[in-house]
């Protein structure tokens, strides 16, 4: 199976539940800025408005990091609003909810479970052009945490703006010196 | 510990990269003086003092001097012993702007080995064009490079950052194993290595050309 790093969206045109309207998205709107694309399998289930909760709850952070959420699952815009009517937790989502029936989203990502005609959790960060910087994907049944999907997006605006020529600072006290070793002698 | 009885063997040096540091060795210019000020009684100084007399061993250029940092306070205004071990590289009694804060271990051998071959000579080449830049710097510019001792990137910022400063009496640069001082991984919110801080004001992060830090460097006049 082949891995979706590095892979820019393709077109695509699907409707979409935002702050109590209808519109319409498209992949040009996920251009300009960072985006998460967040599968879930369907509304009116039980873990998805957990996750969809906790990724509310975290959403002014990911908008001070440049970053746009959009969740998407196989059912229809009708069907989020009526959920959102439905449940308290729903009601309080600001980012926009994808409605993907066709699974033309979710087969793009890879996620689509043809026989049931409904997505893994998969949830993917975008760079501003639209290309795949990193993923997860989880079985129906393992929900996923927004801080660490928070600090994942974080870390990806880091490479991307400042290259790999950063390590991260782990120090653990008490470590020994390092035996030295000289590689660099070419450059002399 | 006797500061007298430290040993000039280092158990982190091997005989192969001995051979190795020769080699580079075997062209040096110029005769240098490594200043090394330690806390006799703390082990990491004590292990900086052995690898910084083990590799003055390796040459005739090059000798070393052990300090107790009571006494070197005054004698090395110019070093900052608040930091150590801290060693100094000195050309004809004169310090050269470079100095290691830590033990140089892992990458960091190699920036050791730049900073004496450069400021011994013949050193790395520069640019001219980076060298008449240079040497329109007149405000006295401070370059501290922390670093983690298996970090790459970290080893390339300190000989770039210790070339700058072996070329330009304008310019400090000191190499600091961050994990040795906690209170300043704490001060600056170093999270990621190579971390530069230039004349206390300006932070960089990554590895940097000289183009991109002299850019820096000409906004202090």
């Amino acid at each position: 199976m082949e891995h979706m790093i590095n892979k820019k969206v393709e077109e695509f045109q699907v409707s979409a539940f935002s702050k109590g309207e209808f519109i319409d998205v498209t992949q040009q709107d996920l251009m300009g800025h960072w985006s998460v694309l967040f599968f879930y399998p369907a509304d009116f289930t039980f873990v998805c408005p957990t996750e969809l909760g906790d990724l509310a709850d975290h959403y002014e952070e990911f908008k001070k990091e440049g970053c746009e959420i959009y969740s998407v699952s196989e059912d229809t815009h009708f069907v989020h609003k009526a959920w959102a009517d439905a449940s308290e937790t729903i009601r309080k989502i600001q980012y926009v909810m994808l409605a993907d029936p066709a699974g033309e989203l979710a087969r793009q990502f890879g996620v689509l479970v043809e026989k049931e005609g409904q997505a893994l959790r998969g949830a993917f960060i975008l760079n501003p052009e639209g290309v795949v910087k990193a993923y997860e994907i989880h079985d129906m049944g393992i929900g996923r945490n927004a801080e660490e999907l928070l600090r994942k997006v974080q870390a990806a605006k880091f490479v991307e703006e400042h290259g790999d020529q950063v390590c991260p600072a782990k120090w653990q006290p008490g470590e020994e010196t390092l035996s030295p070793s000289l590689d660099l002698v070419g450059m002399l | 510990m006797d500061i007298d009885k430290i040993s000039s063997k280092s158990s982190l040096m091997t005989p192969e990269l001995e051979e190795q540091i020769k080699g580079v060795f075997a062209k040096l210019e110029n005769n240098l003086t490594l200043v090394c000020v330690i806390d006799p009684e703390d082990s990491t100084s004590v292990e900086m003092a052995e690898l910084v007399g083990h590799v003055a061993s390796l040459s005739d250029k090059l000798s070393c001097q052990l300090y107790d940092h009571v006494q070197a306070q005054e004698q090395f205004p110019e070093l900052d012993t608040s930091l150590l071990p801290a060693t100094g590289l000195y050309r004809q009694e004169q310090y050269t702007g470079i100095s290691f804060h830590g033990v140089t271990g892992g990458k960091e051998m190699n920036s050791l080995i730049f900073a004496i071959y450069n400021a011994s000579g013949p050193g790395q080449e520069m640019e001219k064009r980076i060298k008449k830049k240079l040497d329109k710097l007149t405000h006295k510019n401070q370059i501290k490079v922390f670093v983690s001792l298996s970090c790459h990137h970290c080893a390339q910022q300190v000989i770039t950052c210790q070339k700058m400063a072996a070329e330009c009496e304008a310019i400090e640069a000191q190499m600091i194993d961050a994990r040795l001082y906690p209170e300043l991984v704490e001060k600056y919110k170093i999270e990621r290595i190579p971390m530069t801080v230039i004349n206390e004001k300006e932070t960089l992060l990554g590895s940097k050309n000289m183009d991109e830090i002299y850019q820096i460097l000409r906004t202090y006049k």
